[in-house]
């Protein structure tokens, strides 16, 4: 045999081999719970799920996202057995069918997140207004959060004034939040729990929750209407899960680990 | 020996050098500010961590099985369409670019749905029944097979349409078949278009990320691929650690580059 066809035939068959390894890797089983779970979720899912995992041999497969994104998933897999976002994303999983139930796990509130230190000194809405100063927001057609501040600045005197100072638009709360940190942006407003992940890097300035309108408004094209004053995190059981038993069991323990998400930044659920 | 250059002309060689210094120096900034931004607590933190590593593995198995299935298609692809007119042709060359000019997430989006047909619901789950591409390895391969194909064709193709035919047809009247001409004549001299479109192909999947998100998801130790981890330590505020897993793609990068230069003799392009 030729030195050339001993070559072919051993790149075709460390491909075979490298093939045959990909099919057997950690392959997600039948008998596996996936959790479909938004992106800002990770770190109160990472710590429920090392906590089930003390009491429970289930296994519990994550995977992570942009919340719409996971509905696309969703709807067009129908795979995945627990569905964990925000508001909107529930109600639109609700009207197709692709949850049994859900609860809400905790809620989110926007915050302005502020260099460490504050220098610009920002303790209020008002404090955006000044001139010259660089603002992010969420984007306010296709993110949640952009779209709450959109209808929150249209009620205020100074609403235009802080319009005028927004340098970015992204639906990337992370970005957003990274920016500030690095100094790209002077201030933002985007989720208190995203904000949290940053807490070395960030100071935050509330929000009262006054200044935010109960608007039921529809946050896209295709969603639902919610309601902007209380924007939740809620977890869904799909009706498509494979492993309903098991998914029932995790479903049942994360929604009573009640101190998990507050502790990552979210409000709480049940705010006393 | 070769001999001297002419000193006239330096002035020319000069000036048609800027660019390439601007340009040079431009990414070399943008790595070097990579690096930079390293510290040893992060590049602890992230190889301490046994999903990074299972990360790395699995992203160096998914993009090199995927490279060679795509230059292993392209090559007769790119053959057949530089030497054959056929009805159609045309038709065929514009959909091979679709996956070039499609956005990455539309062609996620494209996978999704054609798994939700009949005959994607037989391919994926009529064989295995927890599926075999969707949230599976072999879901990576296929999106990295489908966008690299499309360039290791493009770049082969030209390679044997620059090759004129009349090799061929010399060797197949001294008595070569049309296999032995293919393989011991037109191959050996498209060899460093073939290079070309290795690694092309591979560095374009290497970092592929939106579309396998959407097909193979991010689960750790399961479908996770240094693309994602960037992204889930992003989205956890982790950025030092998702700035070294950017440092090592860059570093693999390179020497995977080079390796390829080295095989190709005097360089791919």
């Amino acid at each position: 045999m030729s030195k050339g066809r001993i070559i072919g035939l051993a790149v075709v068959l460390a491909l075979l081999a490298a093939c045959i390894a990909l099919v057997l890797w950690h392959r997600t089983s039948s008998k596996d719970v996936l959790v479909l779970c938004g992106g800002s979720m990770r770190a109160p899912m990472e710590e429920i799920k090392a906590r089930y995992a003390k009491q429970s041999d289930d296994v519990i497969l994550t995977s992570y996202g942009d919340s719409a994104e996971l509905c696309s998933q969703l709807a067009e897999t129908r795979r995945g057995d627990v569905f964990i976002c925000h508001d909107p994303f529930m109600g639109w999983a609700e009207d197709h069918k692709l949850v049994d139930r859900w609860t809400t796990l905790a809620k989110l509130d926007i915050v302005i997140v502020v260099p460490k230190g504050n220098p610009k000194g920002i303790h209020d809405l008002k404090d955006l207004a000044a001139p010259g100063l660089r603002l992010g927001i969420s984007d306010t057609t296709y993110s949640t959060a952009g779209q709450l501040v959109k209808r929150m600045l249209k009620t205020l005197d100074y609403g235009e004034a802080i319009r005028t100072n927004v340098r970015v638009e992204t639906k990337h709360h992370q970005a957003l939040c990274n920016d500030v940190a690095i100094g790209n942006l002077d201030a933002a407003i985007t989720w208190n729990a995203v904000a949290h992940a940053l807490q070395d890097k960030l100071d935050t300035v509330g929000i009262p929750r006054d200044r935010i309108a109960k608007v039921d408004a529809v946050t896209s094209a295709t969603y639902k209407l919610s309601d902007l004053k209380n924007i939740k995190v809620t977890m869904g059981l799909t009706t498509a899960g494979a492993n309903k038993a098991a998914a029932r069991r995790f479903y049942e323990f994360a929604a009573s680990q009640k101190d998990v998400f507050p502790s990552h930044g979210f409000t709480p659920a049940q705010e006393p | 020996m070769d001999s001297p250059r002419p000193r006239y002309g330096r002035a020319f060689d000069l000036v048609l050098a800027v660019p390439l210094a601007m340009y040079v120096l431009l990414v070399a900034g943008l790595v070097a500010a990579v690096f930079l931004a390293l510290t040893p607590a992060a590049i602890g933190q992230a190889f301490r961590d046994a999903d990074v590593w299972s990360a790395i593995l699995l992203s160096l198995i998914t993009s090199t099985v995927s490279t060679i299935l795509s230059v292993g298609v392209a090559i007769p692809a790119g053959y057949v369409l530089s030497r054959h007119r056929f009805r159609g042709r045309m038709l065929a060359d514009t959909i091979l670019d679709l996956p070039i000019v499609l956005p990455p997430l539309v062609l996620g989006l494209c996978v999704l749905l054609f798994f939700n047909t009949s005959v994607g619901r037989w391919l994926d789950r009529g064989i295995v029944p927890e599926g075999l591409f969707i949230y599976q390895p072999l879901g990576i391969v296929l999106v990295q097979f489908i966008v690299g194909c499309a360039f290791a064709v493009r770049v082969i193709k030209s390679g044997f349409d620059v090759l004129t035919p009349d090799y061929e047809d010399v060797a197949m009247t001294l008595g070569a078949d049309r296999w032995q001409t293919f393989l011991k004549v037109t191959l050996p001299n498209v060899a460093p278009s073939l290079v070309a479109g290795a690694v092309i192909s591979w560095a374009r999947i290497f970092g592929l990320f939106g579309p396998i998100l959407l097909v193979a998801g991010t689960m750790r130790g399961r479908t996770e691929i240094m693309p994602t981890t960037i992204f889930l330590e992003v989205s956890i505020g982790r950025i030092e650690v998702a700035l070294v897993i950017g440092a090592l793609m860059i570093l693999i990068s390179m020497a995977t580059l080079v390796a390829f230069k080295r095989l190709s003799g005097k360089g791919y392009l």
